[in-house]
């Protein structure tokens, strides 16, 4: 059909047998959403550092009073930086690498519902991230804070909040379109018999975030379109002097910032959920109340917004009803934590270094929460408002929580991606100097900002009893990053010598573990049929008299290989190209009117990117012969007939199994 | 959303097609994106800064254009139908004619603009002029795409590249187009009508 | 037939934005009524969603809901109705 690229005929080589095809161009047209997983991670770690080394800065820069390490220029370009770099191209894409390796693994599917699209996810975050962290070479990085907050960002007269809104309007179009493949994913491509009840806790943390990510991103997006037009066409949205109101931008932000926030951190409480029952030998007590419990934190978090306006003067009634909605919050997000702790509660705890990272992230967590159910209070908020005790806060829930709840995972999945296990003192080493160094960097920000310590202030004076604890802080900082280093040591060396990982790494309790390790290229031999909720672990353990687990079974090493044919989506070059015409554009834009050349070829190229990729046939030749038996009388429209013909047979997936084809490629029926 | 595309087939484990289900997870977004807009032009509808308001508004003008994108929907329709009957002639023909009606309301929609700008409502002299005109602004882009789309489901059904197991088929664009209609059911009565 | 019953639909809206003296409340509630009903035609039988799975029918119940309770909230609090 269309353009076949010439790929594709390398595609059928390495399909049947069981290998991926290797070279650069392989990785740039790929949708196979192992190695889009990859990338992601790869990238999102690479900003991390990035992120990290911004941190430092600020560090460096508050160790001690009257520091002239930065200018106060310099200060605001990188806590925005690091802010934004975090949030948005740190935490965001490391969920989306989890989800992407391991949704499809999970449910026990081929690939996620839309390859390509998921594929263009990935090249518009990275080319979103690298245009936003290029502003550092154009000018400067934005310097208006991460939530941009309306007027400072309409107003400041350099384009680096042009940087800023664009670039998050381009990662927000990465998030949404994610956000789709995944809903759609976890609706419509479970294994027979995986109900959404006997799915993983992981899988369903994605598809809370999904829908998170797919009814707050629109309205960011309406708040970053508007302080992009007022600073560049003149508009008035949040001009105060014309009857504008910047309370408006606030509402937009948080109505968004909220919900970001659980987006921020429920794929690590999904992790977590993975994670402890394994390591503790015990199923997770309670799933229903954890599932719940995520679906209720989700369904909250769309009404606490203004929580992070209390100083806005919202009114009694709103700040009351808020601050109760608020405090509501708590309550799923404990039972959460009582579940994950009933869930060691009595088990066979072994304190490998995902578990310690699990285990952390619980501590870590709870401490973030509470701090968290203090701002609820409105008088108390108002105090703590803009000083250090929310960035400790922040922080305990984003870094405490977040962020090693993602190490868990990597520690936890890496024997499953790379094949071999990462060597366990390397990564305690890893986990203890990062809790140490964790502690001492934000712990003591709580008492600085009940002293009244200011956020995003450059400077404070002597004096004023802030010195010891910033240095502390500032210690414990640098113990954060030099814990980086046993990770960075174990993820590039033993990788590829570290010990082999068996297929079921930890004897864990999912479907990814049923395949080798790495995983086939096509994931499943056959697509596995689901009983239960954790049915691997079911189908390995029995109960003797007592209830205790008995093994009663034991499967041979699966081979990453088959015979069979197995068919799967061509590479395609059609997203890259789509996310290149979008940066292009956006360049373009932000150096208009020099930039309108630009903008346009960029345009040209997305439009094109847009047209061969409808056109595209997405499948293996082989499978076009049935779109042509009974063509309508125009020879133009093959519609329902072959719609037909692949319905009936994709809709019986174990018939479509027989052949050795894939229950969910149409194009073969 | 002409990145909408399916490589695998039509039906998911829940019967299906798994690009609608797509397609309505896009609109339940939209509904938030034009949601904001609306709420911002409604908190600004009195914000009019010196110049001109609500008093521009020309109804019966409006109504007529308003009445050619109801009528687009109906088209969309007869479009579906011809495609579900696998009458790739008529199907061109009706999706033609959409396309047709959605560019005389994006016509409609330049000439009011121009009306407005002549007589001082301008989208730099009050909150009320930015609201309006980026909110009818990105409505009106998001006709013009499916404009786009519509004209490409044409194309490519005279290709014979239109095939209803993968990629944009004219269900989708038609899902697409009727909603993009239901926001100005929205806008009309909302931003028209309830401001008069 | 639908189409016919949208135009009729229209045609009252306009007629009922240009009565004279109507009860301002009154013209909203109509206006908005009516709207809805437009709406709800589109959604139901234009784009089948009447017919659709529940999968669908909640995607975008949800988008509807919360857009619709969120930006009265928002409204709400700018228009000092929480203010008291």
């Amino acid at each position: 059909m269309a353009t076949l690229t010439p790929e594709a005929t390398e595609l059928e080589e390495p399909e049947e047998h069981g290998a991926e095809g290797g070279g650069l161009w392989s990785w740039i047209t790929t949708v196979d959403h192992k190695r889009i997983g990859l990338m992601y991670g790869g990238t999102a770690m690479l900003f991390f550092l990035i992120g990290g080394i911004e941190a430092l800065f600020i560090r460096l820069q508050l160790a001690v009073p009257d520091a002239t390490v930065l200018t106060e220029a310099q200060y605001n370009q990188l806590f925005t930086m690091h802010g934004t770099t975090m949030v948005f191209l740190v935490i965001m894409p490391l969920a989306a690498a989890f989800g992407n390796y391991l949704l499809p693994l999970m449910i026990g599917a081929r690939d996620v519902a839309f390859p390509r699209m998921n594929a263009m996810s990935f090249w518009v975050f990275l080319f979103g991230g690298i245009f936003l962290s290029s502003s550092f070479f154009l000018g400067g990085f934005p310097d208006g804070g991460w939530f941009g907050y309306a007027p400072l960002s309409t107003q400041s007269e350099m384009i680096r909040m042009d940087f800023w809104a664009l670039g998050l309007l381009i990662l927000g179009i990465a998030s949404l379109a994610g956000a789709i493949n995944f809903t759609t994913t976890i609706f419509t491509m479970r294994a027979p018999g995986m109900s959404m009840f006997k799915m993983p806790v992981f899988v369903w943390m994605q598809l809370v975030v999904a829908f998170l990510l797919l009814f707050s991103l629109p309205v960011i997006t309406v708040a970053l379109f508007e302080v992009l037009f007022d600073r560049n066409f003149g508009t008035l949205f949040f001009d105060p002097a014309a009857g504008g109101d910047p309370i408006l931008y606030q509402h937009l932000f948080w109505l968004f910032g909220h919900p970001e926030v659980y987006i921020l951190i429920l794929p690590s409480m999904g992790i977590v959920s993975e994670v402890l029952p394994v390591f503790s030998r015990k199923p997770l007590f309670g799933y229903q109340f954890v599932v719940f419990a995520g679906a209720a934190i989700a369904l909250l978090g769309f009404g606490v917004w203004s929580h992070h306006m209390f100083t806005s003067g919202l009114g009694p009634v709103a700040e009351s009803a808020f601050s109760l909605t608020t405090m509501f919050i708590a309550v799923p997000t404990g039972i959460k934590i009582f579940n994950w702790i009933g869930t060691t509660w009595g088990g066979k705890i072994s304190l490998k270094t995902p578990m310690l990272f699990s285990l952390g992230f619980i501590a870590m967590f709870t401490i973030g929460g509470l701090s968290g159910v203090t701002h609820a209070v409105v008088p108390a908020d108002t105090q703590q408002t803009d000083t250090y005790y929310v960035v400790a806060h922040f922080h305990y829930v984003l870094f405490g929580g977040a962020m090693f709840g993602i190490f868990a995972g990597i520690y936890y999945w890496w024997p499953k991606i790379s094949g071999r296990y990462l060597s366990e003192p390397l990564g305690k080493w890893h986990f203890w100097l990062m809790l140490i160094g964790f502690n001492l960097t934000f712990a003591p920000q709580h008492w600085l900002g009940l002293q009244g310590m200011a956020r995003r202030t450059a400077v404070y004076p002597p004096d004023i009893g802030l010195e010891t604890l910033n240095m502390v802080s500032t210690i414990g900082a640098f113990t954060i990053a030099v814990s980086m280093l046993p990770f960075l040591y174990a993820m590039l060396v033993n990788s590829r010598t570290g010990a082999p990982a068996p297929a079921d790494a930890w004897d864990g309790r999912t479907l990814e573990w049923s395949i080798s390790s790495p995983p086939p290229h096509h994931n499943f031999h056959d697509v596995p049929t689901v009983e239960a909720i954790d049915d691997f672990w079911h189908q390995k353990y029995g109960e003797d008299d007592e209830g205790r687990a008995v093994r009663v079974k034991t499967f041979p090493e699966p081979s990453r290989y088959t015979d069979k044919y197995i068919h799967l989506p061509s590479p395609s070059y059609y997203p890259i190209m789509l996310a290149g015409g979008l940066v292009l554009m956006a360049y373009g834009f932000i150096f208009a009117p020099l930039g309108i050349p630009l903008f346009v070829i960029g345009a040209l190229i997305l439009f094109g990117g847009a047209f061969g990729w409808a056109q595209e046939d997405p499948d293996h030749p082989m499978g076009d012969h049935d779109d042509h038996h009974a063509e309508p009388d125009d020879g133009s429209e093959p519609d329902e007939t072959a719609e037909e013909a692949a319905g009936d047979e994709v809709e019986d997936p174990t018939a479509a199994l027989a052949d050795g084809v894939v229950a969910d490629g149409g194009d073969d029926a | 959303m002409s990145t909408e595309t399916a490589v695998h087939g039509p039906v998911g484990t829940d019967g299906a097609d798994i690009r609608k289900t797509a397609m309505w997870a896009f609109l339940g977004s939209e509904c938030l994106f034009f949601g904001s807009f609306i709420a911002t032009f409604l908190l600004y509808s009195d914000e009019t800064n010196g110049g001109p308001g609500t008093e521009l508004f020309d109804i019966p003008f409006t109504s007529v254009s308003s009445f050619v994108l109801l009528m687009s929907s109906l088209t969309m329709v007869l479009a579906h139908n011809a495609y579900e009957r696998e009458d790739g002639r008529q199907m061109r023909i009706w999706l033609m004619a959409t396309a047709l009606l959605g560019t005389v309301f994006l016509g409609g929609q330049v000439f009011e603009f121009t009306t407005f700008y002549a007589e001082g409502l301008r989208m730099d002299i009050s909150p009320f002029g930015s609201a309006f005109f980026v909110l009818t602004g990105f409505h009106g882009a998001h006709v013009a795409i499916g404009v786009i789309m519509l004209t490409s489901m044409v194309i490519m059904s005279r290709r014979g590249n239109l095939h209803a197991h993968r990629g944009m088929n004219v269900e989708l664009v038609g899902l697409y187009w009727h909603f993009v209609d239901i926001v100005w059911i929205v806008i009309f009565t909302v931003v028209y009508l309830l401001q008069v | 037939m639908i189409a016919l019953f949208l135009g009729i639909v229209t045609a009252v809206e306009i007629a009922i934005a240009y009565i004279p003296d109507l009860n301002r409340t009154l013209l909203t509630v109509g206006l908005i009524g009516l709207g809805i009903l437009k709406f709800s035609v589109v959604v139901g039988w234009f784009m089948h969603l009447r017919f659709e799975n529940k999968t669908m029918n909640r995607l975008f119940a949800i988008g509807l809901v919360l857009a619709l309770s969120l930006f009265f909230v928002v409204l709400a609090t700018f228009s000092g109705i929480l203010a008291s």
